[in-house]
Formats: C-alpha cells, structure tokens, sequence
C-alpha cells in the first residue's frame, strides 16, 4: 500500500493527500433484478441535521441541514414507507455528542433486526481529529462535528471515523440492509478510515474509543471490513472536498441531499442506487464542480433502501457508437472479461429484468474490445438507444480469463457452491491443473484458502462455518480476477513513448535492485515518479497503484472526472511518500501508468484491499511480480487482432517498501 | 500542461439564486483559476501604484461628484468606483484620458470615472472578463457556498459575501485569530489587503469559485 503525496505548485494551498479514490464514477457493469423475500422488514431510521453550533464563536452556521432532515424525513415517510414512528430525527441541540451516539445504539443497533432497513442521515459539519487508532497515515481522523463539539473546556470532541465505524458493526451484526448518507465535508472516507488533509483540525488527544458492544465479533473492525461492503454509503464529497450548501426551491439545502431527494422522489419502481447516484452525482458535480458525491460500500445496483438480497443478472451499458454510425459501444472492456465475439442483448434504457416477457431490441456481436469499453456491430434487431442495457448472451472465451483452480473440490461441499457460483462470471475459467492455474482455491483445516500460483496466500482464510463463506470467497476471487486482469493489461506495440522513472530520496533507482535480496526502499523515503512523453502527440495519463493488499487506487489524477494531458516532451513527476501498514513489515506495490490519445477514466478499477493478513505470510506477490513484469504471467488481456494497438499503452514499476526496523 | 475541465455556468446579469438544474449546460465558460493565482491578482490590484492629475479629481458626468484624492497624491490600490469592474491596466489608460479616479456609490455608476467595486475586485481576481455581470447579489451563481466551519477552513481565494451590500477576499488566516481580507473598500476609497476581525462579518457567506483549479 503506498500513499502519494501530490506536489505541485499550488500544493501549499492545497492538502497532501491519499491517492485512494472512491468507485463513485459508475463502473460499467451492472447488476438489477427483482426482490426476493417474503417477510416485511422493519425499516429505521435517524436523521441528524445541525445548523446552528453551540459554540459558535468557533464553528460557523449553517443554513440548510435542518431543511435536509426535514425533506429527508418526509421522503421516508412517504414515498419509502417508513413509518413516521420509526423515523428519529436529532435537530440542532438535540444533536449532541452523547445524543447522536445514543440514539445510533438506542434506536437503530437496538431495535434493528436481520434484514431491516436502516437509514442514518447526518447533515452538518465535517472536520478532523486526532487519530487514536494508529490506523491514519496522517495522525488524523475524519469527523462529523456534533452540536456541542469544540467547547472551550476541552470535553467534547467530533465523533470520529473510528468510533462511528465502531456503531457501524454493531449495526452490521444486526443487518446489513443499512444506508449511511454524510452530507458534510470530507465525508469520503468516514467510516472507513479517512486520509491526510491540510486544514486546521482538533488537534486535541481525544478519549480512548468505547468498547464495542458484546454482539461485536471480534476481528471485523479493521479497514476493508467486508462487512461494511455491504453497506450502501453516500457521502456528499471525497476526503478532500467541501460539501457546498445549494440554494433551491427558496432556501438552503446541502446540495447533496438537495439533489438526492430529488432523485428518490422521482426514481420509478425498482430503481437502484447507481440509477439514483448517477443522476445525484451529476447534478451535484455540474453545479459544483469541487464536489463528488460518491457511493460506496455496496453492489451499487441493489435496489434503493431494499434488501441486500436483491442482486440479479450483470448488464453493461450500450449506446449507438460515435465512432461508426452502424455500431454499438458497450461499456464493457477487457477488465471487465469482454471478449471479441461475445454476444450481447441489447434491451431498453431502463430494462429491470433481463427474460420473457421483456424483449431485446437487438443482438450485438463484439468487434473490438478495448480496456473499459468495447464496439460492437448489430446482429439483428434495431439499432439500441443510448443508455440501452446489454447482457451477455454467449461468451466467446479467449485467453482474457483468470484461471482458477479449485482443490479438492469433490470433498468439499463449499468449494462446490463456489465454483456454481463463479462459472456464470465471464473472466473466471475453472481449470482442473495446477500448472494451468493463475490462482487455486483450497479447503483446509476447514478454512478456504484463497492462493496465487505458487500456493502463497492471497486473502484471509474463510471458515467454511460461516454462513457466508461462499460470498465472501467468491468476493475475493472476483476482487483478485480484476487486479490481475488489470495488472495484465499491456501494449508492446504502441507508438506512444513514454519514460516511466522512479527516484527515491536516499535510493537513486529504486528499480535497479528488483528480484535482489536488497531490493525495495524504507518505509518513509520520498520517491519521485516521473512520466515524460517522448511522443509526438499530447496524451492522456492516468497512473494506478495496485498493492500486494489486492487494492487497486487512482494515483493520478486525483480527482474525479479529470483528465489530465501529458504534451510531447513534457515531463510529470509526483512525490510519493511510502508506509507500510500496520502488521506487515514489507508490502509491494505496482505503479501502471495508461497513456493514452483519449481521455482516461479508470476510477472504475478502484477497489478497497482484499487481504487483511499479516507477516506470518510471505508477501505473495513477491514472485507473482516478477512473473508479471517480465511478462510470463499468462493472464493476459489483449486480443491483438481487435484493439489499435497505435492509441494507448501501459508502462508500470514495482516498489517495495520495507518497514524501517 | 493540466487539461482543464472547463465548467460552462449560467450567468444571467442578475438573479440572485443558484438554480437547482445543472449548469454545465449553458451558456458561458467559467474560467479556471488556482488560488495562488487568484490571491497573486488580487495583490496586484491592491498594490497597483498610481497618480492623481488635475484631471482625474473631477466628474465630467457628475456635478456634486467630489474626488477622494489631491493632485499629484501618490495612492496604492485601484480606486473604488461603485459598479466598475476596471483591471489596472484598463485603470491607467482611463486615468490617462482623464477620467475621475474613483467613484463612490452615492454618484451612482459613474461612466466617467474609473475603478472597481467589491464584487468587480472578486470577479476580476477569479479571472472573470472585465464587465460587471456579477454583483454581490448573484455570486453565488458562480460560487457556491461551502459547508466547512469558516472559522478554520477557509481557504486562499474563497470570498465572504453579504448578499446585496459588501463581498471581501479571504487571503489567510491570523495566529491572533484576524483574518487576512483584500477588498474594494469604499471607506478606505480603493482595492486594500489587510487583517480583519470576525466580528465584522456577521451575516456574511463564505462562498468559493466554481472555477478555481484545486
């Protein structure tokens, strides 16, 4: 896991950040289908909203948070359902440390039961604390700013990503179905651990965290928790942002619930969360364009505040082509497991269900598939609409898959769900050799082992007990399948010419001791990674970093929508601060730098660590990478008769950082 | 070297709210600007040096016009003139021609006189085109308001507005708790940076351009 710290000449106006960046851009595959369930969950709700703070020499007012609870709260108790008993609002004084806490334990942790839907909505100040937690890079902790916080004596503090986290896994253990909406700054990473940002914070040391409550199983609060995955979490902008206030209708709003109650009011039947963000994002990012409001956590296709089971068949997006009139681009790429030949029906926009009695309105065959989209000509039918729905009819395999091993497979019953499971997913082949294999799973002591090649492990092992065990691993596979897809992808023969260097403070090249004994650089050590376009055109860069936790994160650039043009000559350099995560003592990380003639969007490949394991394991990827960057790794993703090879390219380095002592 | 997304944003000569539809879609480019930029403009129109001649005391369209300046007085800073938007160059050349260096708002706008006002200051140090289509009423077309705590979390750049009477430019913030403003001041008579208390903006908004290149 590395962290980049952006230097550029505005920087001292600007917070030195993580490069992490939240999947908001919609990714291009999609999931819908219908509800399954036959009881009637009970549905909770508390909304926080504060515009006037008890210390307000020291925190400003704000004018629309009371607005947003209320159009919130009427929303719910509507057009949702929920009945108005059961919805809990916290306005102004009412919204104090210990209230906000306590009504989160009393009314929602408490009352909730497995499969009721909860909604948390806090509409008001965002800020920093100091981070008890060790789990910050930067020493500081996102925060939500409660009424009575910041008093002159010192006794109240924000409450804090780490303790809101904390509720949050209480909630978990009671449902899943839980949707936190943080209309407040900087409100990206709350509750999953927030990164460096230079404002002026309360620096103060705050209270030990309370313990959680006994209903907390022990080991699921570390970043990455899978279960919090499972939550849906709309947050108003990235850690970096400011939320903006919107003014509408005759008053103040924040401009994210302004644009998200909009949304919901006018969602059909059905609708999801992507179906609401996308049309919530773009609002809000058109009128301010320093805010992205981003939704993570969950599949984004599950419905709108309905039960975590609703997931049904993968669609991508399909539009008439702008390249070819008599073509159809499907946002669907070689990441994604497209292959040439592959056939699509295409349905309406807005198409729920993807069987009789819906109808296609055409058949699309892929001509050419490029890294997140492909083109596709017409096999029969009309040519589709924009924002049309396709889904794979008939996969045409090629060499794009991650072959997986399954071990032992006859005696294990799990393994057994797990391969049903994972052969309807286009990028996993199934091989019965190990020689053959990018990746094996294993039953053993009771425990499925998710493993690389060369049987070092990838991910924590699951217990076969576990009533989820065969999600959870097929999540794994499915987030392993994608770095390793991403990682493969490669263009030798492109005309592009880019110089990729890395340059530590105290290591001259970095690069120069990989596969050596002495390789890597100490945690700390600045580097500087430097891109020069030797080409003759302006290109588009765009650099991920994927580490050896199985995350895969934007470097650059940093902010969402942008693009970024690198000219003939010119040179890029960002400094990169390295760590290495707590519990481990190395870990490796794979700078890949896309240039490419068009605009880059790869926030779509951004995923949270897939591993939370410690140095009890050898770093698996130490020979996966040496594999991959001589190029035998044998999952490769370009099928070289379809793609311009002229137009884009990947150049990409390995960094590994060693803790200092 | 950064391409620029350039935001296209409503901008009706006055208004007064922000419009809850998207504004990408409409009619003029917003232009980018980072903060050092905006703070380095900013600085330049306070610290623009110039000279009162004879000429630049009186109002050729005005007769109670009274000037803020003596001949031959050496001023830092554009002059105030309420509803100008003037860049100091444009200043110069108008000053040359002998129009009146600075107005204020009891003459009302005054074509022969030269200067900016508040929101003329702001727009200009965002990099706005000369021209007034933004007052301090409809800032927040262009600007939208954050929802940080102002007291800490201003940034270079951003301005705090009283909607329809006064908008300053935050520079920084003070150890002794001021705040760093630049501002068109029709009391001071021009463009002046300088510390501020808080207690002089109750009922202002912090607002932050659409434009600016974080």
């Amino acid at each position: 896991m590395l962290v980049a710290i952006l230097c550029v000449s505005i920087c001292t106006l600007n917070s030195a950040s993580a490069p992490r960046v939240s999947v908001s851009a919609a990714p291009p595959v999609f999931r819908s289908g219908a509800v399954p369930g036959s009881t009637v969950p009970k549905k909770l709700a508390l909304l926080v909203g504060i515009n006037h703070y008890l210390h307000e020499d020291r925190i400003s007012p704000l004018a629309g948070s009371i607005n947003d609870i209320e159009d919130m709260r009427q929303l719910l108790t509507t057009k949702f359902e929920f009945p108005p008993e059961n919805v809990l609002t916290l306005k102004d004084s009412e919204a104090t440390h210990a209230g906000i806490v306590a009504a989160i334990q009393s009314h929602l942790i408490a009352k909730a039961q497995a499969g009721d839907i909860v909604v948390f909505h806090y509409s008001g100040h965002g800020s920093q604390m100091r981070d008890i937690t060790g789990r910050q890079i930067s020493g500081l902790d996102e925060t939500i700013v409660p009424y009575d916080s910041r008093d002159p004596e010192g006794k109240i503090f924000d409450i804090s990503g780490a303790e809101l986290h904390t509720l949050l896994v209480q909630l978990t253990a009671k449902t899943r179905n839980v949707t936190f909406i943080l209309d407040s700054c900087h409100s990206g990473t709350l509750v999953r651990g927030g990164r460096v940002r230079s404002i002026p914070a309360d620096t103060r040391t705050p209270p030990p965290l309370p313990q959680a409550g006994s209903s907390l199983s022990r080991g699921t609060t570390s970043v990455g928790d899978e279960k919090l995955s499972s939550f849906a979490f709309i947050s108003a902008a990235t850690s970096r942002e400011s939320a903006f206030e919107h003014f509408a209708d005759g008053k103040d709003h924040g401009a994210l619930t302004y644009f998200l109650t909009r949304q919901l009011r006018s969602a059909g039947a059905g609708a999801t969360y992507r179906d609401v963000m996308d049309g919530v994002t773009g609002n809000v990012t058109a009128n301010y364009p320093a805010q992205h409001p981003s939704l993570e956590g969950i599949e984004a296709d599950q419905f709108v505040f309905g039960d975590g089971n609703s997931l049904a068949r993968t669609y991508a997006i399909a539009s008439p082509s702008v390249l070819d009139s008599r073509r159809v681009t499907v946002s669907i790429g070689q990441v994604q497991g497209a292959t040439v030949g592959s056939l699509y029906d295409v349905y309406s926009p807005g198409t729920k269900r993807f069987a009789a009695p819906e109808k296609p309105v055409a058949r699309v065959q892929l001509v050419s598939v490029d890294a997140l989209s492909s083109e596709a000509s017409l096999v029969s039918g009309t040519k589709p609409l924009p924002a049309s729905r396709a889904v794979e009819r008939e996969h045409r395999y090629g060499r794009l898959q991650m072959r997986l091993l399954m071990d032992g497979l006859e005696s294990s019953p799990t393994l057994q769900a797990i391969k049903t499971t994972l052969q309807s997913l286009p990028f996993i082949e199934i091989v019965d050799k190990a020689s053959l294999c990018n990746m094996q799973l294993k039953e053993t002591g009771r425990k499925i082992q998710t493993l690389a090649a060369d049987s070092t492990t990838l991910s924590t092992p699951i217990s076969v007990d576990d009533p989820s065990a065969v999600n959870r691993v097929v999540g794994q596979v499915k987030a392993w399948a994608k770095w390793f897809n991403v990682l493969s992808i490669n263009n030798s023969h492109s005309d592009i010419e880019l110089q990729f260097t890395l340059q530590g403070s105290q290591t001259r090249d970095p690069m120069a001791r990989v596969g050596r004994p002495d390789m890597g650089v100490k945690e700390g050590e600045k580097i500087d990674a430097t891109i020069k376009n030797n080409s003759e055109r302006d290109v588009y860069i765009a650099v991920l970093d994927l580490s050896s936790d199985g995350s895969i994160s934007v470097v650059y650039p940093t902010e969402q929508g942008v693009k970024e043009v690198l000219r003939p000559g010119m040179k890029l350099t960002r400094t990169l601060t390295t760590f290495v995560p707590k519990g481990r003592s190395v870990v490796t990380d794979i700078l890949k730098v896309f240039a490419s003639y068009k605009p880059i969007d790869l926030s779509p490949l951004a995923q949270e660590g897939i591993r939370s394991i410690g140095d009890d394991v050898t770093d698996p990827l130490a020979g996966l990478l040496s594999e991959a960057t001589s190029g035998t790794r044998g999952v490769s993703a370009v099928p070289s008769r379809t793609i311009d090879l002229g137009t884009w390219t990947t150049v990409q380095r390995v960094l590994v950082v060693k803790r200092s002592n | 070297m950064w391409f620029q997304v350039r935001i296209v944003l409503i901008c009706f000569m006055f208004g007064g709210v922000a419009l809850s539809r998207p504004q990408t879609a409409t009619i003029a480019r917003l232009p980018r600007a980072s903060r050092a930029e905006i703070v380095a403009r900013a600085r330049a129109i306070a610290n623009h040096s110039w000279t009162c001649g004879s000429s630049n005391l009186n109002a050729s369209c005005s007769r109670k016009y009274r000037s803020d300046w003596k001949v031959g007085q050496r001023v830092t800073g554009v002059p105030y003139r309420w509803g100008g938007s003037d860049t100091p160059e444009q200043f110069d050349k108008k000053l040359a021609e002998g129009l009146a260096a600075g107005a204020h708002s009891q003459y009302g706008i005054l074509s022969c006189a030269a200067g900016v006002d508040c929101s003329g200051f702001v727009t200009q140090a965002w990099g706005l085109p000369a021209g007034h289509a933004y007052s301090t009423s409809n800032l927040r077309q262009i600007a939208g308001k954050p929802k940080y705590n102002w007291y800490t979390d201003m940034k270079p750049g951003d301005v705090l507005n009283l909607p329809g009477s006064h908008v300053v430019l935050f520079t920084g913030y003070n150890p002794d708790g001021t705040i760093n403003v630049c501002e068109a001041a029709g009391s001071k008579g021009r463009v002046v940076c300088h510390a501020a208390t808080w207690s002089r903006f109750v009922k202002y908004i912090p607002l932050q351009y659409k434009g600016i290149d974080e």
